[in-house]
């Protein structure tokens, strides 16, 4: 953990000084050192600014999210399970994975106008498919035998999702939890720039009208931030919990 | 208690059929064939897992308990010893009671990966025992194990039924010996898949 910590410390201090020193060489604004970006930052924090837009974000990502999630695995589910479900349901998801998330995003706003619902649903309808695609091949791999040891063993309902369905899918889950955070926040933000008045998205949307390079990094990597924050004190924790099995000792003799 | 009346069982091909099985409490029966000639599916049809056949599965108790262990051990990788025991509803102060009785020690926190196969095997059959079953379902118990571990396994599975003569027994084997040491009657499932010879006409020719 500690040598993990130190070589990422390291990449990132040697990132800073070559940028630093780039910087300085071209002496340009639309090239900000470091130093600016971290002064920024710091000017927009003192105001409130970063935070208050910060958190419409994140409180954005959060609830797309969820639903994109709970929807996404609902729908894998039934597609992994019935083959029936998944000749039905394969066209729309083909569609609905190619659709260019901006078309998505400025038919929303035209049809329900520029409003939060409109944002939030543009984001969730981006994410679902990718959700449903990854959850359906996890489904797929769900081990026949340990189904029939749970069939002839009557386990209930509760049993089967948390101790027979929940750790095989496991892996499959945090894949679309980690590409899902990923994306969602960039959607968010594309979503925030056509047509919200508050969001990072938004700040960002101003900084580009007025060139403003320095303010467009300082917001970008305070999001970052929080998005690694994410991973390492929610994502990481769960996954160690949740694998603790496989790192158990070696195969014992009778 | 339970009868079954096959007609036939294919997949792509028939493997099964057409056969009669009748289990009365507390009989020992045993099934022995060629592997591949569909033992295992037969034990999966009177277990009620695989309901895709042509013919009649008619259970005449209603509540009839029934007991799967299977071929590999089948115990939940992700849970301990205790848990996978705890699931099919045995009590936390029971486990250790559980285990040794099946002459285990000490290995309730252990994951199944951990154990060897043998081991498995026992956690697999007090799992099998702890639900207290009417009717136990043997599928090779002594498959892959090495000859001394084999006997030791037979022993107990011996003993166990012993203490518990109100169990009916259903062991399919490839091993006649386990058929032998396990059961009163034995049916002999040929490569031909039928012409199988009921209980009652096979017990005179191997009982004993």
């Amino acid at each position: 953990m500690i040598t993990r910590l130190r070589d990422y410390v390291l990449v990132l201090a040697v990132l800073a000084v070559l940028w630093q020193v780039l910087a300085q060489v071209l002496n340009d604004p639309l090239l900000p050192s470091p130093a600016q970006v971290m002064a920024t930052m710091w000017h927009e924090a003192v105001r409130g600014d970063l935070i208050y837009h910060l958190m419409v974000t994140l409180r954005r990502v959060a609830i797309a999210f969820l639903f994109a999630m709970v929807l996404g695995v609902l729908w894998g589910w039934c597609m992994g399970r019935s083959r029936r479900m998944n000749r039905l349901f394969d066209p729309l998801l083909v569609l609905f994975l190619n659709l260019p998330a901006l078309v998505l995003i400025i038919l929303l706003y035209v049809w329900m106008g520029l409003v939060e619902s409109a944002a939030v649903l543009a984001v969730i309808l981006n994410k679902v498919p990718n959700v449903a695609v990854t959850l359906r091949e996890g489904v797929r791999s769900l081990d026949p035998e340990l189904e029939a040891m749970a069939r002839a063993y009557r386990f209930t309902l509760r049993q089967r999702i948390l101790d027979l369905w929940l750790p095989q899918l496991f892996p499959y889950l945090m894949a679309a939890m980690r590409s899902g955070l990923a994306l969602i926040w960039k959607i968010v933000l594309v979503v925030e720039l056509l047509g919200r008045s508050d969001g990072i998205g938004f700040q960002l949307h101003l900084a580009f009208q007025m060139f403003d390079v320095s303010t467009i990094l300082a917001y970008s990597f305070s999001f970052i931030l929080v998005v690694q924050l994410i991973e390492w004190l929610l994502l990481q924790p769960l996954e160690r919990r949740a694998r603790h099995w496989q790192a158990a000792g070696e195969v014992q003799n009778a | 208690m339970l009868e079954l009346r096959l007609e036939s069982k294919s997949f792509s091909r028939p493997v099964l059929g057409p056969l009669e099985l009748r289990i009365e409490p507390g009989q020992r029966l045993a099934l022995v064939g060629p592997s591949g000639c569909g033992k295992t599916t037969l034990l999966n049809i009177v277990a009620g897992l695989d309901t895709d056949f042509r013919g009649e599965r008619i259970q005449t108790r209603e509540s009839l308990c029934i007991a799967y262990m299977f071929q590999e051990p089948r115990l939940l990788p992700w849970r301990t010893v205790a848990q996978n025991l705890q699931l099919v509803g045995v009590a936390t102060d029971e486990i250790e009671a559980r285990l040794e009785e099946v002459g285990l020690d000490g290995i309730a926190a252990l994951y199944p990966r951990q154990l060897s196969l043998g081991m498995a095997r026992r956690v697999a059959l007090a799992r099998a025992l702890a639900i207290k079953p009417d009717l136990l379902l043997l599928d090779e118990p002594l498959v892959s194990l090495d000859p001394e571990t084999a006997l030791k396994m037979r022993q107990l599975v011996k003993s166990l039924l012993d203490q518990r003569p109100w169990i009916s027994l259903l062991l399919v084997s490839h091993d006649p010996e386990d058929a032998r040491q396990l059961a009163d009657e034995c049916i002999y499932l040929t490569d031909q898949k039928v012409g199988v010879l009921l209980p009652s006409e096979e017990k005179t020719a191997s009982a004993g």
